[in-house]
């Protein structure tokens, strides 16, 4: 492995995974002086009993849960008007930490609380990169398996503005198996899709960043082991353990570089289509790759490393390397079968909208990605990868 | 005067690129199984616009469409269809409107105009029984609809014009053919990026007979006693039009207040229809010909002006916090004249309104406060300043700005003014809606909040009806006939009439199927037999009403729409009305399931395979 | 928003964990004390210990705890289970109840714990260690061998730790800790 001349990483979260790892959650609260969570979570998750879970896991600790909300609303995104309810119920509660049971909108309204209290003025002045100059109230994150894919990251969408900032990491991430339960095969392939997209995009960069290659390789390897086997029986307590630090690993990688090509689109067709983004992203993702490749851009070899672990790259000659990953990326989406689209024609996006999504994406990169690479990704997408 | 009799079957097919036009005749296998107007517009667009294309690009065709009642003088009978993909919401839509057009384009000898490409400079049609003439538009191109069609009325018996928010591709910008408009989907903006201003057709050139006078006079005198017994078509609506509906919602708890956060308040009365009776001095002002008279021209601000309908009281007056009945026809105004679809612009006005609240979106407009909405509106008519965001509608800016779950959209076409969480079954109505939030399709709300005939707060029964509805309206506006006629059609046959409403509503939320026995249908499909001559009974013509909606469902889902877009706001879904203190929310998921299996839809709903044969529509 | 329908949660008691913990973490300081006075190693290794040696091993956040130290005259003692008024030197925490009733139903071993960060250590490494050794000795003398193999890192051969030894051992720990 080459040493770059220069690289940054960070990453704020503990990660907290296993048996009985909820019990921990008073330590990691005391340790931060902290003792009032508001706890956040969707109706959904009460549902399926995982709040009642939570509670039991605080008894006997010094813990006063300030507050238990669970009717967050299940969108791509956390809504203004709860935000405002639940800073009122955080400062009218006197808590001092807030708690997120669940994933998506209720992690981006934990973060977007997190901010409100946190910070004074309007909460939308701090769209956008790199605005929030101040620590943040403690926040833990207990998963509860496949939701957004990169609940870990340090974005948050509010109202559908991307809010980035390294203080909107979670302070610890807690992945205890009584939470992590079944879902159904459908949300197992999306959430895992943005996750993979998530990861491989941050380590596919052409330049190289060995801690962020770390995590991404943990990501994209623990995907591609227990997917399969998590959609083929979807009560895995391993296999779905397995994802959710997978989910884990690839949010944090994914908050070191800014979004790639299939991060961005996934994102401005879902929001215009209202799809779920992993259907968006699933087959955009061995198509951009094989876009690069045709452009002649080099997709370094770590990405086959990941995926087949050490004996499977020794195996390949390195000048294969690039074109067997994505041989085998695109055997894994096809394997999906009938859970994930694949082609943009099959999900019956309209063609005329393309410039729109390329311009959004485009945007939404910092540049990164132009909008004719956007245009020709598009357009192989139409067929797909059928 | 030369004559018709039955209908012409001739269609207008113009193309604005090349600047030709062709005629073609409908097969009378087509006109069976879709009747005209809407029914048989779809039919051609299915057959003629592949998927995917641009509304406002020139591969979109909008199909003007007169059903075979127009020109028969059957009651009620004076307006047309037209249908296109919408610009607003990228799927078909369809409207129906009256006014003088409909008649002078069936007048001149043509059933249907399709208008297909762009024109390079503006332009606008002269139709007459000979063909089309493509004639420049310069003169007329900017101006306000009713100067612009004060120009070429001089020419035609009718005209459709579109006003500068057409021109300027506002998504919500609509058709006027005299006082009427073709007002939803944005069909302004399809006409406005063809470049075409207007058409106008000479008309009074045949005269329009039905094949069986002696059978359509007699369904016209029945239908004509039922018209004039019901109490709403013969009292309600002609006294006091449509803003009868204020006091009523008000009282039922389903009137917009401040963007749908309250179903009633304190001060409705100041709008409603029956302060304007009082106050204003309407006169009548209708579609031709007319039995209900549900249009008026009052006294607003001392001039004589069109009495706003409900729908532009309701989300320009409670819905804003605004109960000044001079300050809500004055925003009438400036629609009429930029040529805005009121519904639309007072959804997406309220919409900004709350972001601004909210700190979402940049503007002066806040709730309460007149002065600022209409300036916005002609901004948005002339595209300048915000009013180029604005115009795109509530679901494009929500989706750029945020504040989803507050814009009251389905599909992207803004709601009309009934809160569903009042009335289920409309919530579920305006979810599953072809053209998107259309308080038409179905009009449950009248029958849950106004007539009591169902329970608002139960989902029993309401699949059915909606199904039955939907197929009612879809025959209705192919026809093509008012859709206030199904008042006394579905009331006053003397079963319904006596039964006691506990009974009735018992009956319905139970055994909705069997309701239809009760209900005189046959009205509908005797009309369209007598005129055309070929046989048609009500049970046959029910499953021509569902096969055009199935069709149109189908034309949809092509475009994308699946189950997660048979939806409604977040905040329909979510939040409680302040005025209900149980803070009930529409239990949709409930309904939409049932509301499939009555369809024939699978769970994602899409139509099945095993659907569309059994209607016999050829699946692509 | 009604703030009241979401109201404070309070932590409720786990009563039942909480005394089976707490007796059996009598039974072992009981054992500690007894053992230190029976077997030659235990007793060796509490020889190197300092002579102010105070060892508490408790249960946070307020589970129970036991005290285990040198008294005056050096003899190793159990010193009960109240904290008031003395001086620890050597503080293990059990991070919560749930974790010690892992430990002490024996579905983990104390390394196994200490990785899986459940164990918080304030006070000598090596004092630590020395008390970890002592309590799998001391585990091996309580409790029968298929419990105590899941409970201790590695139980001892026969060349380690004689028959003889381990079960007149045994005898003697359990005669000392339930009597005097």
């Amino acid at each position: 492995m080459q040493l770059p001349e220069s690289y940054v990483f960070f990453s704020q979260p503990k990660i907290n995974s296993g048996k009985n790892a909820m019990e921990h959650i008073y330590v990691e609260l005391a340790s931060m002086d902290a003792r009032k969570p508001l706890v956040l979570a969707s109706r959904q998750v009460t549902e399926r009993g995982l709040t009642k879970k939570f509670i039991k896991s605080l008894y006997d600790s010094n813990v006063v849960i300030g507050s238990l909300y669970d009717e967050v609303y299940p969108y791509h995104y956390a809504c203004i008007s709860q935000l405002n309810d639940l800073v009122e119920l955080f400062k009218a509660r006197g808590c001092d930490s807030i708690i997120a049971i669940g994933g998506g909108s209720v992690v981006d309204l934990a973060k977007g609380v997190n901010i409100a209290v946190s910070n004074s003025g309007n909460i939308m002045d701090y769209a956008g990169t790199n605005t929030i100059q101040k620590r943040l109230k403690p926040f833990i994150y207990v998963s509860t398996g496949h939701c957004g894919g990169t609940e870990t990251s340090n974005e948050a969408y509010i109202e559908n503005r991307r809010f980035v900032s390294d203080f909107l990491f979670p302070d610890v991430i807690i992945l205890d198996n009584r939470m992590i339960t079944a879902r159904t095969r459908q949300r197992a392939a999306e959430a895992s899709m943005v996750a993979l997209t998530a990861a491989i995009e941050s380590c596919a960069v052409p330049y190289n960043n060995p801690m962020n290659d770390l995590y991404a390789n943990v990501a994209i390897n623990f995907i591609y082991e227990n997917l399969l086997g998590v959609v083929k029986k979807p009560g895995s307590k391993t296999g779905n353990l397995a994802l959710a630090n997978a989910y884990a690993m690839a949010g944090i990688s994914f908050s070191n570089i800014p979004p790639g090509i299939v991060y961005s689109l996934g994102i401005a067709i879902a929001r215009d289509t209202g799809l779920p983004r992993g259907q968006c992203m699933g087959f955009l993702l061995p198509l951009s790759l094989e876009h690069r490749v045709m452009k002649n851009e080099s997709i370094r070899g770590e990405l086959l490393y990941a995926l087949l672990g050490t004996e499977g790259y020794c195996r390949v000659p390195e000048k294969e390397r690039t074109s067997t990953s994505i041989t085998i990326l695109r055997q894994f989406v096809n394997d999906l079968g009938g859970l994930l689209p694949k082609s943009l024609k099959e999900m019956r996006v309209n063609k005329y909208k393309f410039e729109e999504y390329a311009r959004q994406a485009s945007e939404m990169s910092m540049k990164r990605v132009t909008q004719k690479d956007c245009m020709q990704l598009l357009d192989i997408a139409w067929e797909g990868i059928a | 005067m030369k004559e018709i009799t039955g209908t012409s079957n001739k269609v207008l097919e113009v193309d604005l690129t090349t600047q030709k036009f062709s005629v073609f005749e409908i097969p009378v296998k087509d006109r069976k199984m879709y009747l005209g107007g809407k029914g048989l517009g779809l039919k051609l667009l299915y057959d003629r616009m592949p998927v995917g294309v641009d509304p406002l690009g020139p591969d979109n065709i909008i199909a003007f469409m007169m059903g075979v009642l127009m020109g028969t003088g059957a009651s009620c009978s004076g307006r047309f269809a037209a249908v296109t993909k919408s610009p607003l919401t990228g799927i078909m839509s369809s409207a129906s409107c009256g006014g003088p057009f409909g008649m002078a384009l069936k007048t001149s000898g043509w059933d249907g105009l399709l208008i297909k490409g762009k024109s390079a400079k503006p332009v606008y049609l002269y139709i007459d029984s000979k063909g089309v003439q493509f004639r420049d538009a310069k003169a007329i191109w900017g101006k306000e609809i009713r100067k612009a069609q004060d120009v070429v009325l001089k020419e035609g018996a009718g005209a459709i014009v579109i006003g500068p928010a057409g021109e300027n591709l506002v998504r919500f910008a609509n058709i006027c053919s005299g006082h009427r408009f073709l007002g939803r989907g944005g069909m302004g903006a399809v006409l406005g990026a063809k470049n075409l201003k207007a058409v106008v057709a000479k008309g009074q050139e045949y005269k329009i007979l039905p094949a069986n006078s002696k059978k359509f006079e007699k369904t016209k005198k029945r239908s004509t006693k039922y018209i004039n017994q019901n109490p709403i078509t013969s009292n309600q609506y002609r006294v006091f039009g449509t803003n009868s509906h204020v006091m009523l919602s008000n009282k039922a708890g389903i009137l917009p207040v401040r963007n749908f956060t309250g179903g009633s308040h304190g001060e409705a009365a100041k709008v409603s229809g029956e302060r304007i009776v009082a106050k204003h001095n309407p006169k009548f002002s209708t579609c031709k010909p007319c039995t209900i008279l549900c249009g008026h021209k009052a006294t607003f601000n001392g001039q004589e002006r069109s009495v706003p309908e409900f729908e532009t009281t309701g989300l320009f007056g409670p819905n804003l916090e605004i109960f000044d009945p001079n300050a809500i026809s004055d925003f009438n105004e400036i629609c009429t004249d930029m040529g805005m679809d009121t519904i639309s612009a007072g959804g997406t006005i309220a919409w900004a309104m709350e972001a601004t609240e909210k700190g979402l979106f940049k503007s002066d407009l806040k709730f309460g406060s007149p002065k600022e909405v209409a300036q916005a509106l002609i901004d948005i008519g002339k595209a300048k300043g915000i009013g180029k965001e604005l115009g795109m509608g509530s679901r494009w800016l929500s989706k750029k700005y945020g504040g989803e779950d507050f814009a009251m959209h389905v599909k992207g076409l803004e709601i009309a003014a009934y809160d569903p969480r009042g009335a289920f079954g409309q919530g579920l109505s305006f979810a599953v809606a072809n053209r998107g939030g259309c308080h038409l399709s179905s009009a449950f709300f009248s029958l849950e909040a106004y007539l009591h005939m169902y329970q608002p707060y139960t989902t029993w029964g309401k699949a059915s009806y909606t199904e039955f509805a939907e197929n009612c309206f879809d025959v209705v506006n192919s026809l093509h006939i008012c859709q206030f006629t199904a008042f006394p059609v579905f009331l006053e046959p003397p079963i319904i009439k006596m039964l006691p409403t506990v009974v009735l509503n018992i009956s319905l939320s139970t055994m909705a199927p069997l309701a239809v026995w009760f209900m005189d249908l046959s009205v509908w499909s005797r009309y369209w037999s007598s005129v055309t001559g070929h046989r048609l009974n009500m049970w046959k013509m029910l499953s021509i009403g569902k096969r055009i909606h199935v069709l149109e469902r189908y034309m949809n889902t092509r475009e994308g729409i699946a189950r997660k877009d048979d939806t409604l706001p977040g905040r329909l879904l979510n939040e409680g009305r302040v005025s209900d203190p149980k803070h009930r929310t529409v239990p949709l998921e409930k309904m939409l399931p049932k509301y499939y299996k009555v369809r024939g839809y699978d769970e994602n709903g899409i139509p099945k395979d095993r659907t569309l044969k059994k209607l016999k529509i050829e699946k692509k | 928003m009604n703030i009241d329908r979401y109201p404070e949660i309070p932590p409720k008691d786990k009563f039942i964990k909480k005394a089976y913990v707490a007796i059996m973490l009598w039974i072992v300081g009981r054992a500690m004390q007894a053992a230190s006075r029976v077997d030659p190693v235990v007793k060796e290794e509490f020889s190197h210990l300092r002579d102010n040696f105070l060892l508490r091993l408790w249960v946070a956040p307020n589970g129970p705890s036991m005290f285990v130290g040198k008294d005056k005259n050096g003899k190793v003692k159990y010193m009960g289970w109240n904290p008031r008024g003395k001086k620890t030197t050597l503080d293990m925490q059990i991070k919560g109840i749930e974790q010690a009733v892992l430990m002490f139903t024996f579905q983990e071993s104390t390394a196994v714990a200490t990785s899986n960060d459940r164990l918080i250590v304030s006070g000598d490494l090596d004092d630590a260690c020395a008390i970890v050794r002592i309590l799998d000795i001391v585990e091996i003398f309580l409790l029968p061998k298929i419990i105590t193999k899941l409970a201790v890192k590695r139980y001892p051969k026969w060349s380690q730790m004689s028959p003889l030894r381990k079960y007149v051992g045994r005898v003697l720990v359990y005669i000392r800790a339930f009597t005097v």
